[in-house]
């Protein structure tokens, strides 16, 4: 592996967040390479330079703000007392399921089944029989007409 | 007496035993403080930011998936707030009336800190150095920073900082390696001491 591509893997070499395969292969290579191995070092040095940063601590002020802001949201309001609320979020997959179920249970006798889809289209056929028995077409027909007048 | 996880708590709180927040606030409010001290450059906006992450997590608490880790859940939420507030102090900055312009001859900040190069030099170093880490840190764009400070500070591995972040491993990884040249670059005068 060469030096550049050595290079870009060396900020997860610093992490030890490389493949072991790969791990080895830039240790290897730092071993014997000096320019690398220095770029290796400035970026282990600039990385450590960030300790240098002041940490904060949280105050007791802001604690008992916290606990002001909960009650004058009135976020208090955890079990002890019954939430509709929290019940119908949690039960309200489940309701819906038994609800579907019982409907497929009492309801399946009127839901249309292959037989009576039959039927139905039999009676449609049916009535647009009658209807074309009906019809006097010929007599209907304008010209019809004029020809029976003649005759 | 064995320390109860943070899941734990988390149940007792649900079940009704509100102070046992207390105890997750104890282990946690350090970290998202600083976390977000460290996004937003400012210890009043980080307080406000940190007190919201609680609440939100209070508010949500029986919603948090325990598969998850709850400092993750709460690093999310943070890290999310504090995007949104440097968005919003991207688009309406604000200029204080009574905090003079950098620079300008009303600075009387800059006097005092004029003053205080009469104080040992180590102690003017360190505050030289700290101010420049500072700086490095903060010229990164804001998903890096958040990355390097996950990485640096909560010392999270990428897999961690990538739930966190809601990106792939491979992008955490990128992000990482370019704010590592950035920083090599900046810091280059005092990395090479």
């Amino acid at each position: 592996m060469n030096c550049l591509k050595i290079k870009k893997l060396l900020p997860g070499f610093l992490d030890s967040e490389l493949e072991q395969e790969k791990e080895e292969l830039v240790r290897q290579h730092l071993s014997t390479c000096s320019e690398c191995s220095s770029e290796a070092k400035l970026l282990a040095n600039a990385w450590n330079l960030l300790n240098k940063l002041e940490t904060i601590k949280p105050s007791k002020e802001a604690r008992a703000e916290f606990w002001e802001k909960t009650e004058s949201e009135e976020l208090d309001k955890f079990p002890n007392v019954f939430s509709w609320n929290r019940f119908l979020f949690r039960w309200s997959p489940v309701m819906v399921a038994a609800v579907l179920l019982v409907f497929s249970l009492f309801y399946k006798d009127y839901l249309p089944n292959s037989h009576d889809k039959e039927i139905v289209k039999n009676i449609e056929m049916l009535e647009n029989l009658e209807i074309l028995e009906n019809l006097d077409l010929l007599t209907d027909l304008p010209v019809v007409k004029e020809e029976s007048v003649e005759i | 007496m064995m320390q109860l996880s943070d899941i734990q708590i988390i149940e007792k709180v649900i079940n009704g035993d509100k102070s046992a927040f207390n105890e997750l606030m104890d282990r946690h409010e350090k970290s998202i403080l600083n976390f977000t001290y460290r996004l937003l450059s400012s210890r009043t906006e980080a307080e406000d930011i940190t007190q919201e992450v609680f609440l939100r997590a209070y508010k949500n608490i029986e919603t948090f998936e325990s598969r998850a880790k709850f400092s993750t859940w709460l690093f999310k939420i943070a890290r999310n707030l504090c995007l949104n507030k440097l968005r919003h102090t991207f688009r309406f900055p604000t200029f204080s009336i009574d905090k003079p312009i950098r620079g300008s001859e009303h600075d009387f900040q800059r006097q005092v800190e004029n003053k205080k190069q009469v104080s040992p030099a180590s102690s003017l170093l360190k505050k030289e150095l700290q101010d420049t880490v500072k700086a490095a840190l903060g010229s990164l764009p804001k998903n890096q920073k958040a990355a390097v400070v996950l990485r640096r500070y909560e010392d999270m591995s990428y897999k961690e900082i990538s739930t966190v972040m809601g990106c792939s491993v491979s992008a955490v990884r990128s992000m990482l390696n370019r704010a590592k040249q950035t920083l090599k670059n900046r810091l280059k005068h005092y990395a090479q001491k």
